[in-house]
């Protein structure tokens, strides 16, 4: 049967510095589908999506390198097609029933180049902002070994948030009505996940190989810790400024890492010693800077439920 | 400028900007500049305003200008490129290297300088090392340019002031791209170029960039324009396009000679002249209006609507309804064909008057745009249709337009065509029936909507209806009776009194069915819908001589079936008394003496003896409808106009075969049961909940 | 009195006037000639080698007394100060005064030799002096090292007293670095124990190695060395100033196992400086070591993190072997990297330096060589793995959880181990410090200076000129 298309268009901005992975994000996401065996995909809904879906996802899983750095602002039309429980009247009992319905979320999402967040205002941005808040859903990503490194995550959230109210212009104290998804990323990187351990966040998952996770009702916690690590900038400051310009109910935090951590292929389980998956480049080039190259399989952790989390709230609303 | 020698070259000062990374930064910014006119603010604001998007082919070439008091026009072309070092930035990602030249628009134009001298010219010069401005010499562009049937196409949809994608170019290298885009300027006046923002390659996911004329592989989801590479041989169809069109050909033999005469008159006219559209029309009246500058009118030629500030110019709906037929004959992508579709919908809230709406259903029929195997998905099929309604027909649809959209459509209205007239809307009970007849949903939203059973008999027994529509709007309306006859919600007493007034449908039956046959199974169908039991006397008397129409075989044969037999020769004599009474009252009379009762009433027949309530209903109905009963009657009617129908449901088809004779109504006594169980559990709850509540 | 006039009477007489000669005592030849009276002197200097001094002709006119010879004039001039003998040679005959001269001192000089020669007397008092034996013995000047490294001025005998022209004597001396005089071939005559005299003093700019020489007695003062690649200058330095170069001390040194590991990571230009470092390390501690090294090579890269990052496995290329066959595994260690690309794709951050190091304490460990003691080389630029995962440096761990701090610990218990490091690092890193604990050399450098580099390491003595040759002597 044919799957059954959601009425609304709602698409998806991804948002957040440079570098923080938004693109890697992405492209990891049919990966994270397909080990996970889910019943959703992710398929593109015209050409240029499709064709930007089959080489994110293969220059990421198969030439294990990161996507080039977005330029400006790209536009995917994918779409996540699944299985819904749905709730459907009985024909001949009163009540209802669930029923599973085949369905297809059209994902129409942005990527922007992190350097349209900034202070530098300019068409693009406004490009971007528009963006934003033509959005029903946002995917904000952090990435706190940056933030550690460049400190600039205020500064990048703050001027949009304040062009996006502006631009609603609804009334005083009206928070933007999107759905926000908070993405921790990176959560391979050494620091993070040490963080983590610290903080006692960390549970491991049953299943092989075992990798560590943080519940999502801790993900916010580890957030505001690792936010306020960096004690030369107001990264603090951001959980607090999301939360005071999106609706509380409506923010949920993900500690997510888009290519995952690397198990050695003789072990096969996670080794708390050897999970590194992001390594210089084995061709090293002179002067010792050297592209980023991955070390092992993609296994995405929490890239998928983001988007599902969100998929499923905007959908299930009459629209925006 | 016409007249003097051109030099062979041509000094000019140029001011220059390096963008890309370093390697501990993460984010693009302008790394040099020149300390010349322009300063960082300006080149800052170029550079990002005309950006590609993410490029995975280099290098590449972006054509920007900036103009403003300061700086007059400046012309910027910007040479993307990966960095002869193959640094990485902060994050080891790939950086991509820009050297950004500008040159005043003034000195290209005093010299004709083709972009692809300025390209040659400029990448030599590495800008690691280079302080401050530099000066340089250009050379003169040649008079001619190889301009194929995609560059005129190009030049002449650039006219529109709409951006021009060119597609399929996938495989062509940057010179020949960048020699593209000189031999598409090379046909426009020059003085264009003073606000031509190009590049030879866009990605396809940045949607927001700022090229007018750009290479891509796909178009955006936007009325952008598009060429295909290599060969191309469209005409535009845009009235404001392909007039220039014909213009640049003159309708000559040899367009190549024709071409190069209009090239080297396009090279003159070098004053600035901006993509807007009224500096545009302007220069190109000017060209038209020259001397010896003929130009082939297309007919006809649509007058631009006064744009607001920054609006763009906007096709006349005869050109969008060719376009876009077009686009689906060509197997455009689906994009383009989006496009042109968006713009129809666009277009349908304007009122267009019966004239124009005729000339767009001749489009529409000549087109063929309504055919259902048309290349497009459900939704954007659903969408096309429903704007081609409403430009070209009244909507809510009543019949006529429903007819003229038959006609237009030109074969049998599929579903998809009668969805989207179920959602622009009806006016006409015809039409819902129509509809009905032909889609399990519309027929469900038809029995909800509980259609007055007399309206439904009526408008089976219109003699105004097509032929073609007799059989759909009769079976849809028996089958509506049908319907309510199993859900118990057929009126049989409003049935008899409606049918009555339309002599049984039974010649409207006949106008439905030729085969006797058939015409024999539906009259039956109706009278056993509304007659449960065998006729009486009375009730052969009321279908066959009593009703007002005169009585055709079918419904004789069926009183006779449905009656005793011991009433058959009554009903034989009712049925002769019916069809005397289709003539004048004299000659009628006539020929009733002439049977053998003498018109005496059978002594066996009391004569009708109708119950008192059901004389007084019956005669209350007669008064209410005695105007309306003589057949011909041409009176307007009161249509019902049905809400517009929601979500579908599907729809149990009628029994077709004999109705069976009703059944005493029949107790669920499962549900019964069960729901006394629950009621029963739901006391005791109470029971045991209350006694704990006293003892605590 | 009176002769032949044959040069072989005059050659024997004379020879046999020179052979008596004592030193300091005068041997006067007065010859007649026609141009007058021509004198010569011989004489020994202190080393004994005999000079012949001659002086201008005394006309005869200088002696005519009224036109006749006088004798007592012819006495006075002729006679020898210090009452030395004296012989007579008449070199022209047939002069009057000439002849009546000869007779004349002939008479006076009754038991003097007495000769008459036509040719030339230089030239035959040259050829007697040549062929004159030795009257003391002709020694080198040679250093000899006593088993506790002090160094002993001492000679080393070539020809005894009695030897003639043309005698050879053979020896074999080791030559050290002589610095920029070279190495002193200083052949003294030897009276006494007390009275030595330079005959002559010689230098050559020789490389350091042993010699097999011959000495060859020329003639009395001059002795010649055949065997030495280099010719023989004059020595100009006094012989107080050469003696002051004579250092008092030479270290020993015990034989060395020199274990080079060489990183074959990273560009391939700086692959083959590397191979070329230790090619020259190689050689030149094999020449000063007196076949006393072994030498080990060991190349080593990346270990395999990843599917993209392939392994440079550890290579043994040489175990124990000597310095050829380590050069030559060099040669074909360039020759593989040559013919790779120009930068092999690998893990950048480190290599498995532990891993090289952890088998070098195997290796070493089954040798089971205690004389010998072990030099590490390394030459290298990256760093080592981790045993376990390094927060700071996010290196990835070896994957076999090597521990180089452990294997390192192990190594320092063989006795005299020493450890050098050749890199473009300076010792920032623990294991730098560690592996460049008794030796560092940059990379950077355009010239290795291999000596100061070994003789940190032991492999090598200290860089003093060592000016005259060395005998070989007891061993230590």
């Amino acid at each position: 049967m044919a799957p059954t298309p959601e009425p609304a268009e709602h698409s998806i901005t991804m948002w957040g510095p440079p570098a923080t992975g938004k693109t890697t994000f992405l492209a990891a996401l049919s990966i994270a589908l397909i080990r996970h065996g889910s019943v959703w995909c992710v398929n593109g809904a015209d050409d240029a999506s499709t064709e930007k879906l089959i080489s994110l996802t293969t220059s990421l899983a198969t030439d294990r390198c990161f996507p080039p750095a977005t330029v400006g602002i790209a536009h995917y039309r994918w779409s996540l097609d699944g299985k819904l429980m749905r709730k459907v009247p009985r024909r001949r009992w009163f009540g209802s029933r669930l029923v599973e319905q085949d369905v297809r979320i059209p994902l129409n999402l942005v990527d922007s180049q992190g350097k349209l967040v900034g202070r530098q205002r300019g068409g693009a941005q406004a490009d971007l902002v528009k963006n934003l808040n033509n959005s029903s859903a946002i995917i904000f990503l952090y990435d706190p070994i940056r933030e550690f490194d460049r400190g600039d995550a205020f500064d990048h959230t703050f001027g949009v948030l304040k062009q996006m109210s502006r631009q609603l212009e609804g009334s005083p104290g009206q928070k933007l009505p999107h759905y926000v998804a908070v993405c921790v990323t990176k959560f391979d990187e050494i620091r993070i996940l040490s963080t983590a351990e610290k903080l006692d966040l960390i549970s491991y998952d049953p299943d092989l190989p075992g990798f560590p996770r943080v519940a999502d009702d801790d993900a916010r916690e580890l957030f505001g810790e690792l936010s306020r690590i960096p004690h030369d900038s107001d990264a603090d400051m951001v959980l607090n400024l999301l939360e005071q310009n999106f609706h509380r109910d409506r923010i949920k935090y993900f500690i997510t890492s888009a290519i995952g951590f690397y198990v050695d292929p003789r072990i096969g389980v996670f080794d708390p010693d050897n999970y590194q998956n992001h390594l210089p480049d084995p061709d090293d080039r002179k002067g010792g800077q050297s592209q980023s190259r991955i070390r092992g399989p993609i296994r995405p952790v929490n890239v998928v439920e983001p988007l599902l989390w969100l998929a499923e709230r905007v959908t299930s609303e009459p629209g925006r | 400028m016409s007249g003097e020698t051109q030099p062979h070259q041509i000094p000019v000062t140029v001011e220059w900007a390096l963008w890309g990374k370093e390697r501990s930064d993460l984010e693009y910014r302008l790394l040099r500049c020149s300390d010349g006119t322009l300063s960082e603010a300006n080149f800052d604001e170029l550079l990002t305003r005309y950006s590609t998007g993410t490029l995975e082919a280099l290098p590449q070439v972006t054509i920007g200008w900036l103009e403003d008091r300061a700086h007059g026009h400046q012309i910027a072309l910007a040479i993307h490129e990966e960095p002869a070092d193959r640094r990485v930035d902060a994050t080891g990602r790939p950086v991509v290297l820009t050297r950004c030249f500008c040159v005043p628009y003034a000195t290209l134009a005093e010299g004709r300088v083709s972009y692809q001298a300025l390209y040659d010219k400029f990448r030599k010069i590495p800008l690691h090392e280079q302080e401050g401005t530099f000066q340089t010499s250009l050379p003169v562009m040649p008079s001619v340019v190889r301009a194929d049937l995609a560059a005129q196409r190009a030049a002449a949809l650039l006219v529109t002031c709409k951006p021009v994608c060119v597609l399929e170019a996938d495989r062509a290298g940057l010179a020949d791209r960048l020699e593209f885009i000189d031999s598409v300027m090379s046909l426009l006046p020059f003085g264009l170029r003073c606000q031509l923002s190009a590049s030879t390659w866009a990605s396809s996911q940045f949607w927001e960039h700022k090229f007018r004329l750009f290479f891509a592989s796909t178009l955006r989801p936007d009325d952008d324009c598009d060429v295909i590479w290599g060969g191309d041989r469209r005409v535009p169809t845009q009235p404001l396009a392909a007039g220039y069109f014909d213009w640049l050909r003159n309708d000559s033999s040899d367009v190549a000679s024709q071409l190069e005469e209009r090239a080297t008159l396009l090279a003159s006219k070098t004053d600035p002249v901006r993509f807007k559209a009224a500096e545009v029309d302007l220069s190109l009246d000017e060209l038209y209006n020259m001397p010896g500058s003929s130009r082939r009118q297309r007919s006809p030629a649509p007058v631009r609507r006064e744009l607001p500030a920054g609006g763009r110019a906007e096709w006349s709906v005869e050109g969008l309804l060719i376009e876009c037929a077009d686009r689906l004959h060509d197997g455009a992508q689906p994009v383009l064909v989006a496009n042109a579709i968006r713009q129809l919908i666009e277009c349908s809230d304007d009122k267009a008057t019966p004239e124009e709406q005729d000339r767009y259903r001749r489009i529409i029929k000549e087109r063929r745009l309504l055919r259902e195997d048309t290349p497009l998905d459900t939704s954007r099929r659903g969408k096309l249709y429903a704007a081609l309604l409403r430009i070209a027909f009244e909507t809510p649809l009543d019949y006529e337009g429903y007819c003229q959209l038959e006609d237009c459509a030109g074969v049998a209205m599929h579903p998809s065509l009668l969805r989207a007239v179920s959602q622009v809307g009806t006016a006409d009970l015809w039409v819902d029936l129509l509809l009905a007849g032909v889609d399990d949903d519309e027929f469900q939203a038809l029995s909800r909507a509980q259609v007055p059973l007399a309206s439904l008999i009526e408008a089976v027994a219109d003699l105004r209806l097509e032929p073609r529509h007799r059989r759909v709007v009769f079976e849809t309306a028996l089958s509506e009776f049908v319907a309510r006859d199993q859900s118990h919600r057929l009126d049989t007493q409003l049935l008899r009194s409606a049918l009555a007034e339309h002599g049984y449908l039974a010649s409207a039956v006949e106008r439905v069915y030729q085969n006797p046959q058939h015409r024999l199974g539906a009259v039956g169908r109706v009278m056993r819908l509304a007659y449960r039991r065998t006729l009486s006397r009375a009730d052969i008397r009321t279908v066959l001589s009593d009703s007002g129409w005169p009585p055709t075989s079918e419904l004789f044969f069926t009183v006779v079936e449905m009656s005793d037999p011991s009433d058959a020769d009554f009903a034989e004599r009712m049925f002769t008394r019916g069809l005397a009474r289709q003539y004048d009252q004299d000659r009628g009379r006539e020929l009733i003496l002439r049977f053998p009762d003498n018109g005496q009433r059978d002594v066996r027949d009391p004569g009708p003896q109708p119950a008192p309530e059901e004389t007084a209903a019956q005669q209350g109905l007669k008064e209410r409808i005695a105007p309306r009963m003589r057949p011909g009657n041409t009176g307007s009617h009161v249509l019902h106009r049905l809400p517009t129908i929601q979500v579908p449901a599907r729809r149990h088809r009628a029994d077709r075969g004999a109705p069976s004779p009703a059944l005493p109504q029949k107790v669920n006594w499962v549900r019964v049961i069960i729901l006394s169980i629950v009621f029963v559990a739901l006391l005791c709850f109470l029971f045991v909940y209350l006694t704990q509540f006293i003892h605590t | 009195m009176g002769g032949d006039l044959g040069d072989e009477a005059l050659a024997s007489g004379l020879a046999d006037e020179v052979r008596d000669l004592a030193k300091g005592r005068t041997l006067r030849i007065a010859q007649f000639t026609a141009d007058g009276l021509v004198l010569w002197d011989v004489r020994r200097d202190d080393a004994g080698t005999p000079h012949a001094y001659s002086w201008p002709a005394l006309p005869w006119s200088d002696f005519l007394d009224l036109d006749v010879l006088s004798g007592p004039e012819l006495n006075r001039a002729a006679r020898p100060g210090d009452g030395g003998r004296m012989v007579l040679v008449c070199s022209s005959p047939d002069h009057s005064y000439a002849h009546r001269a000869y007779e004349l001192l002939g008479r006076d000089h009754g038991r003097a030799p007495a000769f008459r020669y036509l040719g030339s007397l230089g030239d035959l008092l040259h050829r007697v002096m040549a062929a004159s034996p030795l009257t003391q013995w002709y020694e080198l000047v040679v250093l000899r090292r006593t088993p506790s490294g002090r160094v002993i001025l001492t000679g080393a005998q070539l020809f005894p007293p009695g030897a003639r022209r043309g005698e050879r004597q053979p020896f074999t001396i080791r030559c050290e670095p002589g610095g920029e005089n070279g190495t002193v071939f200083a052949v003294m005559a030897t009276e006494s124990v007390e009275e030595v005299h330079p005959v002559s003093v010689k230098s050559a700019s020789l490389n350091p190695g042993v010699y097999d020489v011959t000495a060859v007695l020329c003639r009395p003062g001059l002795v010649r060395f055949d065997g030495l690649p280099t010719r023989m200058r004059e020595e100009r330095r006094s012989w107080a100033e050469i003696v002051a170069t004579v250092p008092t001390s030479l270290s020993l040194s015990r034989s060395a196992h020199l274990i080079c590991a060489i990183e074959v990571s990273g560009p391939r230009d700086l692959v083959y400086e590397r191979i070329e470092r230790a090619k020259k390390l190689i050689r030149d501690v094999n020449i000063g070591s007196r076949d006393r090294l072994t030498v080990s090579l060991i190349s080593y890269g990346p270990h395999a993190v990843g599917r993209m990052f392939p392994e440079e496995p550890i290579r043994v290329l040489a175990w124990a072997q000597g310095s050829m066959t380590a050069v030559a595994a060099l040669n074909k260690l360039k020759d593989r990297v040559r013919a790779r690309a120009p930068v092999e794709p690998g893990y950048v951050r480190a290599a498995q330096l532990e891993c090289v190091l952890a088998t070098i304490s195997e290796k070493l460990a089954e040798l089971g060589d205690q004389e010998t003691r072990p030099v590490i080389v390394t030459i290298a630029s990256r760093s080592a793995f981790p045993h376990q995962m390094d927060p700071v440096s996010e290196i990835v761990p070896c994957p076999d959880r090597v521990d180089w701090r452990r294997v390192l610990k192990d190594l320092l218990e063989h006795p005299g181990i020493a450890f050098g490091l050749i890199s473009d690092h300076g010792p920032d890193e623990e294991i730098w410090i560690h592996l460049s604990n008794d030796a560092l050399a940059s990379m950077n450098d355009v010239v290795f200076n291999v000596q100061h580099f070994a003789e940190r390491l032991g492999l090598l003595s200290e860089a003093e000129d060592v000016p005259f040759p060395l005998i070989e002597s007891e061993r230590s």
